[in-house]
């Protein structure tokens, strides 16, 4: 009788792990689909976890408490994982579902950002001005009044930044923040930008002048020579056969061609050297607002 | 060159054994996921099953991170894949597995173009492996890097290997085609690009026609043999500085034009006839 009580006694206490083994992983329980989408998203997997956290959404026949949370997570994975035409809609969908809800004022406040990082500087100008269904701390009001004027800094209008930063009231203008862009935007206002006319007018002066002038020296002195010398070519032409020098019309005809060029190439150039300040600046103030948001 | 994609099927398929444990729910998606092209929701499926199993000691994680690197591979995320292979290495068990895993890691590598990386993983296993079989496959794969980078010398030496690994399953006509078209690849004489421009130095378009490429080289000669032409009249006119402005401004460009021209005839007809002998070969093995 004892080794057959031993057996059973064995045979008992292995119950419990055999039951264990055989019984399958339910994985597509909610709570076991949401710590799956947590895990993804910690990962840095935002727009698979984006896709969890639905489904976890989908789980339940109405939507579970808490639903607001999930769904502003899927709106930060969207934003995490630059598609933010989703992100916003997602934001917008917590702000039609859970006016009321805790985090109503942060997904306004991302909706905004969202169409700012799709440099849809109009459309997040215009959500932003739409009145608040909440209303909204301290913070958040400055966040967003700080958004707003960054609209107008991407824009690249600087005076309107300007000066939308100074009509501001404390303490929203005493924010460091708010000090830094005012100075970004006085900084925009004042770079030394060349001008489109002056180049024109130059490189039809002197051909190449223009491009010196923004800062394309090896550029211009091949105007000033490649037009110069089609030019001399198509006065020995002239000078020599008269006006009907076949020679003197096909080089004075190059030289036409490349002297409207030196104009319009000047022209461009300084577009590209005043853009290239620009986006210098830009590069900065990027950097200096990606902590704030 | 094959497609990147169906090159990596053809060789990670070569390595990789179906999974074996589709049992699990997760796995089984997983496993239908793949087989209908659906990548991403298979690594999701893959990931699922790996986030839920990773302290359990019954699972083989191993093999489901092969088949995750299989998916990364397939939908063209080749980062992904070498990371998901080389945890299905790290989680192997069993020395064989390891190596089999260390295998699918070189055909990741080949695929995304990580020659070096892939023949310094394979010489490993070359030399280390204690399975045959891992050897012999190691050995295939080499010569098939090699055969992407066109060293054919290389490719001949680790095919050779591969073929004595494989002297009772390969037929031997296919060694000797193999043998054949590798011996044809080293005795064609590649366009040398210095010999080419050297050519075209002395006489325009000749680098041009020495490529093989008649109309080009035809187009440089009459272009530059009319250039030279109007600067000679314009000296013997003693028109100097005519004739300094056509050498500055038509002669320099067009004569530079063709010698560089002719140097990449030379470099884009190799690549060419590299790729065609490639071709063949890999078209031979194809048929293992």
């Amino acid at each position: 009788m004892k080794p057959a009580l031993i057996l059973l006694l064995i045979l008992l206490a292995a119950v419990p792990y055999l039951a264990a083994q055989a019984e399958p992983t339910k994985y597509f329980l909610p709570e076991n689909i949401l710590r799956f989408a947590e895990s993804l998203y910690q990962e840095g997997d935002y727009l698979r976890a984006a896709g969890e956290f639905q489904r976890y959404l989908y789980s339940f026949d109405a939507l579970p408490d808490k639903a607001d949370a999930i769904i502003y997570k899927i709106g930060l994975c969207y934003k995490k994982g630059n598609d933010f035409e989703k992100s916003a809609a997602t934001f917008r969908k917590l702000l039609d579902l859970y006016p009321q809800s805790p985090l109503a004022p942060d997904s306004y406040c991302e909706i905004g950002y969202s169409y700012f990082l799709m440099k849809s500087y109009d459309r997040s100008m215009a959500f932003l001005s739409t009145p608040m269904s909440f209303n909204p701390n301290q913070d958040l009001s400055l966040k967003v009044l700080q958004l707003r004027g960054l609209n107008y800094l991407y824009k690249k209008q600087w005076n309107a930044a300007a000066a939308y930063f100074h009509s501001l009231e404390p303490p929203a203008k005493k924010n460091s923040l708010t000090q830094t862009l005012l100075n970004f935007s006085e900084e925009g206002w004042r770079l030394p930008r060349k001008s489109q006319f002056l180049a024109g007018f130059l490189s039809a002066i002197i051909p190449g002048a223009g491009k010196i002038y923004s800062r394309r020296t090896a550029d211009g002195l091949a105007s000033l020579v490649t037009v110069g010398l089609t030019a001399w070519q198509a006065y020995e032409g002239f000078h020599k056969d008269g006006v009907h020098s076949t020679k003197g019309w096909i080089y004075g005809t190059l030289s036409a061609f490349f002297y409207v060029g030196n104009i319009y190439g000047s022209v461009v150039s300084v577009n590209i050297y005043n853009e290239h300040l620009e986006n210098a600046l830009l590069e900065k103030i990027g950097i200096a607002i990606h902590v704030a948001f | 060159m094959w497609p990147f994609n169906k090159s990596a099927s053809f060789l990670i398929a070569l390595l990789m054994t179906a999974g074996g444990q589709a049992q699990d729910l997760a796995l089984n998606l997983a496993e239908k996921f793949m087989a209908a092209g659906e990548y991403e929701e298979a690594i999701t499926e893959y990931k699922r099953y790996i986030f839920f199993h990773c302290e359990d000691d019954q699972a083989d994680l191993s093999d489901v991170y092969a088949r995750l690197g299989l998916a990364f591979g397939n939908a063209g995320r080749w980062n992904d894949a070498v990371e998901a292979t080389e945890k299905s290495a790290q989680t192997a068990r069993g020395e064989k597995t390891r190596d089999e895993r260390k295998l699918t890691l070189a055909a990741i590598q080949i695929s995304s173009k990580n020659y070096s990386a892939a023949k310094f993983l394979l010489l490993k296993l070359e030399m280390y492996s204690s399975d045959e079989d891992v050897r012999k496959n190691a050995y295939f794969l080499h010569g098939v890097c090699c055969l992407y980078e066109h060293s054919w010398t290389e490719a001949r030496l680790t095919l050779d290997e591969y073929f004595k690994y494989n002297s009772g399953a390969a037929p031997a006509s296919k060694k000797q085609d193999i043998d054949s078209l590798l011996e044809k690849a080293l005795l064609t004489r590649a366009k040398s690009p210095s010999l080419a421009k050297w050519l075209s130095t002395f006489l325009p378009g000749a680098g041009q026609i020495y490529c093989g490429d008649w109309l080009k080289g035809l187009n440089a000669l009459a272009l530059n043999a009319a250039i030279g032409y109007l600067i000679v009249t314009d000296l013997q006119n003693k028109q100097v500085q005519d004739a300094l402005f056509n050498a500055l401004f038509l002669f320099q460009r067009f004569y530079q034009g063709n010698r560089t021209l002719a140097e990449n005839a030379a470099r884009q007809y190799n690549e060419r006839y590299h790729r065609q002998w490639a071709e063949k070969i890999l078209n031979v093995l194809r048929e293992r």
